[in-house]
């Protein structure tokens, strides 16, 4: 199993925002969790990236412990081994967090140079392919600021998966884009999860997207899972 | 002529204060928006009342207490290392406040990114972070270290001679007001220059967001 996330209990001040939540997530599958506003979803998110520390429970990447519960106690994974862990994970943010500063090309090769020590040139033919294989090869000398939405997105998509991680999560996809680039989208995390074996954790509401993408699809409601569907169920419920 | 003469003996004094206290006081402030930001309550209440403290109180007091106050315990630093150490103390304290609003007008989200791609604390503050501040501030950044050229002139209090104080002697002994109107003339040119430097810097820096 890529993600196994059992257990997990989260909740600020005297308001439970997770309760109970289990997630797993194999190689190559695309699992989305559907809710409305304030289910939970974003949260289950930040605890799986190790943006947040969940109260209980335990989250596995490719069996390596961001925390776990054991006889009541939760312990957590260190600075360095939450850093270990996150060579196997990458996250595409509802609003990208693109460097502002840097152009498409330095945005997508600075994780490779700077932390997994890649040689520059090396680094920049790795981003370049990425890039081009995203529709985005003429697009490496321009700033963030040059890009529509649906450029942003996939600059993030190409940073995150240019250091080759197992599991990626995306946090609301298509907040931000219209429908011919949702069908996009769809075929690009189609890909990922088909060719490149990424296993996917999507948070969104928007059902129709989730509908094309899914393998599976979980439902959230108040912190807890309510429901769980195959990509077939799913279909049969939400129809154009 | 012969006035302007006379009166750049003082350029020296003036440039040099000028020049010591900024590049003191500069990395100083970004050490004191970092301490001002710690997430140890102590050190950021420390921080916040250093900040007070040196914003609250007119810098030719603190000049006069450094120079005068300290010496008077015993601790003597000579003139011209006084003035830079209350200059740098000051200005540190107003470059710390622009740094500190500088960093959090940083969308929190891009630190978290660049930490799932697996950049250390560091490498976030300085290859994310930093850019960003530095464009964001330059202005701000600019308006204080043109006040510090025209600060420099607090440096009669400790018997220093600068621009102004020939200025003043020559004044004083032709009674005449010209080189009160020249020694504005080189503040000028010198805040000039300074202007023309940081727009050609905030156009490097420049970028959309």
């Amino acid at each position: 199993m890529l993600l196994q996330a059992e257990g997990l209990f989260k909740a600020f001040n005297d308001t439970i925002v997770l309760n109970d939540i289990s997630i797993n997530v194999e190689c190559g599958e695309v699992v989305s969790l559907v809710g409305q506003s304030g289910a939970g979803k974003t949260t289950v998110l930040r605890c799986i990236t190790g943006l947040e520390k969940c109260d209980r429970g335990s989250i596995a990447i490719n069996n390596k412990y961001i925390c776990k519960t054991e006889n009541g106690i939760t312990t957590y994974a260190t600075k360095n081994e939450l850093a270990i862990i996150r060579h196997e994970l990458g996250m595409v943010f509802q609003s990208y967090h693109l460097f502002p500063h840097m152009t498409v090309l330095e945005n997508v090769t600075l994780a490779l140079t700077d932390v997994y020590k890649v040689m520059p040139t090396e680094a920049n033919e790795e981003a370049v392919k990425m890039l081009e294989s995203l529709g985005l090869g003429e697009k490496i000398d321009s700033k963030p600021s040059q890009l529509s939405g649906g450029q942003k997105q996939r600059v993030a998509i190409a940073r995150s998966c240019v250091t080759k991680p197992k599991l990626l999560c995306f946090d609301e996809p298509t907040a931000a884009l219209d429908s011919a680039l949702v069908v996009e989208m769809v075929k690009i995390i189609r890909s990922l999860a088909r060719e490149k074996g990424i296993g996917i954790l999507i948070i969104s509401h928007d059902e129709k997207f989730v509908r094309d993408v899914s393998d599976r699809v979980l439902f959230i409601e108040h912190g807890k899972i309510t429901r769980e569907m195959t990509s077939e169920e799913y279909k049969s419920v939400i129809r154009d | 002529m012969g006035y302007l003469v006379q009166i750049l003996d003082g350029l020296g004094l003036t440039v040099g204060v000028f020049l010591v206290s900024l590049i003191i006081s500069l990395p100083l402030g970004i050490l004191v928006s970092c301490l001002r930001l710690s997430k140890i309550k102590t050190v950021s209440k420390v921080t916040e009342i250093y900040i007070w403290v040196l914003r609250g109180t007119p810098l030719l007091l603190q000049i006069m207490f450094v120079f005068f106050g300290l010496a008077s315990i015993g601790i003597k630093f000579g003139r011209f290392n006084s003035i830079v150490f209350a200059f740098a103390l000051n200005y540190s304290a107003y470059f710390g406040e622009i740094f500190r609003s500088g960093i959090q007008s940083i969308e929190k989200g891009q630190s978290e990114a660049a930490s799932i791609l697996g950049f250390s604390s560091i490498q976030i503050n300085l290859k994310i972070i930093l850019p960003q501040v530095i464009k964001r501030t330059l202005p701000s950044i600019g308006n204080e270290v043109i006040t510090l050229v025209k600060d420099t002139s607090l440096v009669y209090a400790v018997g220093q001679s600068d621009i102004l104080k020939y200025a003043k002697g020559i004044a004083v002994r032709d009674a005449t007001l010209v080189p009160y109107l020249i020694a504005g003339g080189v503040y000028l040119v010198l805040t000039y220059i300074i202007t023309k430097v940081f727009e050609s810097v905030e156009r490097k820096v420049n970028y959309e967001e």
